[in-house]
């Protein structure tokens, strides 16, 4: 059942993040994109991998027929932007999923039963973060077959220390403030307080994280693409896109451009809603 | 030495209750509590937050326990409730030790002896409704399930004064007086028999204090309730207490039936706090002896007496610096750590 409390809190909290100009055109840009990603198959003029005739058809530039011109293979590059949102998109939502999870889970952890378990947890966290991001995803994606699900798999598995971090120091705070005394002194289990009572309190950086973490995650996805370990053509992709244009860059300037121009719009609209959401959710201000 | 446990009253009286309803509920003896604290250089320092503290809580009995911040009363409470262990002595509940029960005993213990916080607005989970945070107690106590719990939700708030409508609301919707009353609320709702109530009301409005305490007696009255109440000056406890412990510098140093102190302290400290209570009369005002003189740094005190940077007695003189003074009966059911006393 939702409370009226609940409601108004929650409203409150949109009154403030409207006020953010740049986070409302963030958010219109996000509903725009995941929008456009799930009715692709409606939207795009052209199927995005067929290839007609190769000769005729290739190195288009922009123009009425094919709004953002044609690859080299003659495929329509508005059609596969269109369906490389659906494989980005989804990519970053599910990693990010995963690497929430798994970091509010060793976080709490941590910082709730603290002592020889935080100290070991923290400093695997520590020797992760030792190493660049890339490296570890290079490393872990050149082990295997490439593939969508393991791309995902890997950008979840290397994303959550630093959420790990975030949610142990609010759990080390949270758990010396007093209703944790009272659910102590009421014999309630360590199971069930840090469940329903520390948890529940820690999740507004959580939420923040997660949505500036997306945007981090398709960039990375890209990266991967790009050097050809990620999503595998012909399956569209941003990241695979650009680095199909590459060698053409100078001649056929829009097969980089526009699939580019989406990786930054896509990202820049997760930071800004991030941004706006850490100023509505900020604690200092939430009763 | 162990004291003699402070509330002990004149031996006739307390052989008489012992047989009537004067029943021990909880009982220390000879606690205390240190902590190491590294120093600059990374020298161990100890610092002794409780020491030497033996009391106890009878049957329907409020027992308030005074002194100053920093004296060791809010320490005294967490060992009492066993939130942590004495670094010696023991916390008896019903005659069995705290530190060496079962589970199923320490759960048993949990029912029965709870605590009411100072700050009303930290002691409140802030993403739970009222009514889950009453309703979460009965389950887990398995006291009530189903339409009984919701009945029974209605009843605690009833209790404490407040309508059935606050079990939809969230905490930041209340006053600071209100969330004081869902503290008790809660507190009530695994019917206990010793609420160790830490300042109750020094984080209210004073018109609202008044409220809450009179709200403490009143259900000490309909629930036959025992309290122990800690508060840092001798005006709140005024109305609630039945036996009062002055606490300074982690020892009791005065103990006595309320009336008995209020109406003649015996020792220099109580003395003091007596008088920094306000008049409501101008005329009385001026009898009002002189402030309280600033306190030392409580880990650098003197030799002797630890009262003594601070002493105003008359009679205090060089035997005060030999020894720290036993807590001694001065006459029946009058204890104080004083030799000039």
């Amino acid at each position: 059942m939702l409370s009226l409390a609940r409601r108004e809190r929650g409203r409150e909290t949109w009154r403030r993040f409207r006020r953010h100009r740049q986070a409302i055109l963030g958010l219109a840009l996000i509903v725009l994109l995941t929008g456009t990603a799930l009715l692709a198959p409606a939207l795009a003029p052209y199927d995005p991998d067929a290839q007609t005739d190769i000769v005729a058809t290739r190195y288009q530039a922009p123009s009425a027929s094919h709004p953002m011109g044609t690859d080299r293979f003659g495929r329509d590059i508005f059609s596969r932007v269109l369906y490389g949102a659906r494989i980005s998109l989804s990519i970053g939502f599910l990693a990010i999923l995963i690497a929430i999870t798994l970091g509010t889970a060793i976080g709490a952890v941590a910082g709730f039963f603290g002592g020889r378990l935080d100290t070991v947890l923290m400093r695997g966290v520590d020797l992760l973060l030792s190493f660049p991001r890339l490296v570890l995803l290079v490393v872990l994606v050149a082990l295997f077959q490439p593939s969508i699900a393991l791309v995902t798999l890997v950008l979840g598995l290397t994303g959550w220390m630093g959420v790990s971090r975030i949610v142990r120091g609010q759990v080390l705070t949270v758990r010396e403030m007093e209703f944790v005394t009272a659910a102590r002194v009421l014999g309630f289990g360590r199971t069930r307080i840090l469940a329903r009572h520390v948890l529940p309190n820690v999740l507004t950086p959580v939420i923040v994280a997660a949505t500036l973490g997306i945007g981090n995650t398709i960039l990375a996805e890209a990266a991967l693409s790009f050097l050809g370990l990620g999503v595998q053509p012909p399956t569209a992709s941003w990241g695979n896109m650009v680095a199909s244009g590459r060698d053409a860059m100078l001649d056929a300037w829009w097969i980089t451009t526009f699939p580019g121009l989406a990786i930054v719009f896509t990202v820049m609209a997760f930071n800004l809603v991030g941004d706006g959401l850490r100023d509505a959710l900020d604690p200092r201000r939430v009763a | 030495m162990i004291d003699e446990p402070v509330g002990v009253r004149a031996a006739s009286e307390v052989n008489q209750e012992t047989s009537g309803n004067a029943e021990v509920l909880l009982e220390a003896k000879g606690l205390a509590r240190h902590y190491a604290s590294r120093g600059p250089w990374g020298v161990e320092r100890k610092t002794l937050a409780v020491e030497e503290v033996s009391l106890r809580i009878l049957r329907h009995e409020s027992l308030a326990l005074v002194g100053e911040s920093g004296c060791g009363k809010s320490t005294t409470a967490r060992l009492l409730i066993g939130l942590e262990p004495p670094t010696s002595g023991t916390v008896r509940y019903r005659g069995r030790d705290l530190g060496s029960m079962s589970r199923p005993e320490l759960l048993e213990f949990r029912r029965r002896v709870q605590l009411v916080f100072q700050d009303p607005f930290g002691s409140l989970n802030p993403r739970m409704t009222v009514g889950g945070m009453l309703g979460e107690v009965l389950s887990v106590h398995a006291l009530a399930a189903g339409e009984e719990r919701e009945r029974r939700i209605t009843e605690l708030l009833g209790l404490v004064g407040l309508g059935p409508e606050a079990a939809e609301r969230y905490p930041h919707e209340f006053s600071g007086g209100q969330r004081q009353r869902i503290g008790i609320a809660r507190a009530l709702a695994v019917e206990p028999d010793v609420i160790v109530a830490d300042e109750p009301v020094s984080a209210l409005d004073v018109s609202i204090q008044a409220q809450v305490l009179n709200l403490l007696a009143d259900l000490q009255e309909r629930l036959g309730l025992s309290y122990l109440f800690i508060a840092h000056d001798l005006a709140v406890v005024r109305q609630v207490a039945d036996r009062v412990a002055v606490m300074y510098a982690g020892r009791i140093v005065e103990a006595s039936e309320a009336a008995a102190l209020y109406h003649e302290p015996l020792h220099p400290y109580t003395r003091s706090l007596l008088a920094a209570v306000p008049r409501p009369w101008p005329p009385s005002e001026k009898r009002r002896e002189p402030e309280l003189p600033e306190g030392s740094d409580p880990s650098e005190l003197p030799e002797g007496c630890p009262y003594l940077g601070r002493c105003r007695h008359p009679e205090r003189d060089d035997d005060c610096s030999l020894a720290i003074p036993l807590l001694g009966e001065r006459s029946p059911g009058r204890w104080v750590r004083c030799i000039k006393s």
